[in-house]
């Protein structure tokens, strides 16, 4: 009896521990279990075009704002109309309720600031909806798969972050999962 | 090797320690993502624009955030704020000094929100203090020619 007692509890352990370890999120397009910054895997005929959205999933707080850059291999993508390529994503307020900065003047680097504002109070991201940005690119290169690179490096231009509408950042995120683009 | 029923028990209270130290885990690091403490520095969210916001002293050109220079804060700062954000290198060191409205040295996304707040009236009006600003340069006449 001792000894099933003991495998029992083994067995409870090892599935909480693969419980609180896998939170990293599913690598697809599922929303992720904990804080996670995360891009769309899309797949693209070549010379067609798709669109890749960004989304935000559990945050500790509700953001009001949020940069970021974005690199990507110029190669084999181009972004469609240059940078009106560069759109908000559904949680945030719709324009005007909204101020947008961004960047696409180097080839392969996407740079985008924005923030809720309705011309008299700051506006909240709808964390209800978590898409946060959409680019859309053309499939120039050859067939294969594209790295959809959002920037965590210490110190990068317009590295990424999230904030209050109180001014007060965000605690980065717990994950941050590129996204993809598949050329067939 | 055949276990006695004194290593099962061994066994079992060791199991329940480690039961008990995931569970704790679990509740602290998995389970409270929605409750957590949000930000990393407060926010005192003080409405009426009676202050909140350390005054950090006059500067002797636009009070920080005020990038157009016209002496209110607006959605128009912020926007040139956040232009600065992704295009850097084609800004010069004063306007990016007039940008850095939290005096961290870098200028980012809470720069512009924090001339949203002032805005909205949520936070005192010029971060600066207020009070003109002192005078470029000390004395209002030009230095004395040196002695040859």
């Amino acid at each position: 009896m001792y000894r099933n007692i003991a495998v029992a509890m083994l067995v409870v352990i090892a599935m909480l521990a693969a419980g609180c370890g896998g939170g990293g999120g599913d690598g697809g397009n599922g929303e992720p279990d904990v804080y996670t910054v995360y891009g769309e895997k899309a797949e693209v005929a070549q010379g067609g075009t798709t669109t890749v959205s960004i989304y935000l999933a559990k945050p500790p707080a509700t953001p009001a704002g949020y940069q970021m850059t974005i690199n990507y291999d110029a190669s084999k993508l181009e972004l469609v109309g240059g940078m009106g390529a560069v759109q908000v994503g559904a949680a945030v307020p719709a324009s005007p309720n909204h101020i947008i900065a961004k960047n696409a003047s180097t080839v392969g680097v996407i740079q985008v600031t924005v923030v809720g504002w309705n011309g008299s109070n700051i506006v909240n991201l709808n964390t209800g909806t978590s898409e946060l940005l959409n680019i859309q690119f053309r499939a120039i290169g050859a067939p294969g798969v594209v790295a959809i690179d959002i920037d965590t490096t210490a110190g990068a231009p317009t590295q990424l972050q999230l904030w209050t509408s109180g001014a007060s950042q965000i605690e980065p995120p717990v994950a941050v999962i590129d996204g993809a683009v598949t050329i067939q | 090797m055949m276990m006695s029923k004194r290593h099962y028990a061994i066994a079992i209270i060791t199991g329940a320690v480690i039961l008990g130290t995931l569970a704790a885990v679990l509740l602290v690091g998995c389970g409270g993502g929605d409750e957590g403490p949000a930000e990393s520095a407060a926010a005192t969210g003080a409405a009426g624009g009676s202050g909140g916001e350390e005054a950090v002293g006059p500067s002797a050109g636009p009070d920080p955030g005020d990038m157009d220079s016209d002496g209110i804060p607006t959605g128009n700062d912020a926007q040139l704020i956040m232009d600065i954000v992704v295009d850097p290198d084609n800004y010069d060191i004063g306007e990016k000094y007039i940008a850095d409205c939290n005096l961290n040295g870098v200028v980012e996304t809470g720069d512009a929100l924090k001339v949203l707040r002032a805005a909205a009236g949520e936070i005192a009006w010029p971060f600066s203090g207020g009070g003109p600003p002192p005078p470029p340069f000390p004395g209002d006449s030009p230095p004395p020619p040196p002695d040859i």
